[in-house]
């Protein structure tokens, strides 16, 4: 009996202990993610601009088509076709991987250009995943969701698409 | 293995080809001694000759470029590999140098993908990035950069950049129109511009040549028949 009470107890620790630490990470990139900041067309440097109800945000500190970054693009640009209304896209391109110009060159060839904006994404950096990071962010600021590792891109969108589908309160 | 070695040897045969003096007997360069190891050449992709005669080889393997006099004779080797602006990635044979008028040297590097600008002495002046994968790069006189697409999306053939890399304009009908991998394969085209600024481009997988003018109106198609053996 005591036997079963010591496994009980050291698995209850083990789970709490696992949800303690994901929680804290998760408070970790919240924080950051306040952290970061865009360079908009009209100057200066600004936090993430929120919108009325979801806002996707995601960061490249790379971009190759038909490696994870390119594929993370297509993905958004699909989601971006059928998104709901009330959520925004914010595609944040490193500032220390992409200059302004290479902003501006792709808002010219490629689609969503209302979308791209240039940024310091440092904070993030410990974060990423193959070069990008997507999150999902409330109205005030308040983390919704965030990507994970080994996560295929078809996954990642039907998620997404469940998400902005989700009533919220 | 086969293949890198047919593709050297093709390039070595258009080096020696272009030298002017045939009396000038070269050693292939992939078959450089162990005293020339700077000249050991690793599957190099592509290759342009300057005005004075100095040939730029992209060699893939190293991830450099070396450059050799109008006699074959090793001047330079300048790039690198590994991350940050000024490096290259291996360009997967591609056709990804050109050389302007004054003698400045372009290189794509389809993996990050981005475009590298050296001078003729090799010290790097910059680099900008573009949003897809490239088949070929060609420069013309007013130091236009022309980048031909290898993109599964549906768009225009050749991209046009300033020496400084702001985007100017795109042009030119894909052969195949929908998008999709099939599509890409076949509209992969390798381009070169001529003295008066026109733009060739060569498809890969179908014997079509087009002329563009300088503006990008499209001037000529032709097919050839391949002929058969």
């Amino acid at each position: 009996m005591p036997g079963k009470l010591t496994l009980l107890l050291t698995a209850t620790m083990f789970v709490v202990g696992c949800h303690l630490s994901a929680a804290s990470q998760s408070g970790e990139l919240a924080k950051n993610i306040g952290r970061v900041t865009i360079n908009p067309s009209t100057g200066g440097k600004t936090p993430i601009p929120l919108g009325s109800e979801l806002t996707i945000v995601n960061v490249f500190d790379g971009f190759s088509p038909g490696c994870p970054t390119g594929n993370r693009f297509e993905t958004i640009e699909r989601f971006n076709s059928l998104r709901p209304a009330g959520s925004t896209v914010l595609l944040i391109f490193s500032e220390k991987s992409f200059t302004t110009q290479d902003v501006e060159n792709f808002k010219a060839i490629l689609p969503m250009a209302e979308s791209m904006v240039q940024g310091d994404i440092e904070r993030l950096r410990p974060y990423l995943i193959d070069g990008k990071l997507l999150v999902v962010l409330y109205s005030h600021g308040r983390l919704v969701w965030q990507e994970k590792a080994n996560v295929s891109e078809q996954q990642l969108l039907s998620e997404l698409l469940n998400l902005v589908k989700t009533p919220r309160k | 293995m086969s293949t890198i070695l047919t593709i050297t040897f093709t390039l070595v045969m258009q080096v020696i080809s272009a030298i002017p003096d045939a009396q000038i007997k070269l050693k292939p360069v992939y078959l450089s001694s162990q005293q020339e190891a700077k000249l050991k050449l690793s599957a190099p992709a592509a290759m342009a000759v300057a005005r004075s005669g100095n040939i730029y080889v992209f060699d893939d393997g190293n991830s450099r470029v070396v450059k050799l006099d109008s006699r074959g004779k090793f001047i330079a080797a300048f790039g690198r590999s590994g991350s940050g602006p000024d490096a290259i990635e291996r360009a997967g044979l591609n056709d990804s140098i050109a050389v302007d008028e004054n003698e400045n040297v372009y290189v794509s590097d389809p993996a990050t993908p981005k475009v590298l600008i050296f001078s003729s002495d090799g010290t790097f002046q910059r680099s900008f990035r573009v949003p897809f994968s490239m088949a070929s790069i060609a420069v013309n006189s007013k130091r236009e950069i022309f980048l031909t697409a290898d993109t599964s999306r549906s768009t225009e053939l050749i991209y046009v950049f300033s020496e400084t890399g702001k985007f100017l304009r795109r042009f030119g009908e894909r052969l195949i129109k929908s998008p999709g991998s099939l599509a890409r394969n076949m509209n992969v085209a390798v381009a070169a511009c001529d003295a008066n600024d026109n733009l060739f481009v060569a498809f890969r997988a179908w014997p079509v040549i087009r002329k563009y003018s300088p503006d990008g109106k499209l001037l000529s198609e032709n097919q050839f028949a391949i002929p058969e053996e």
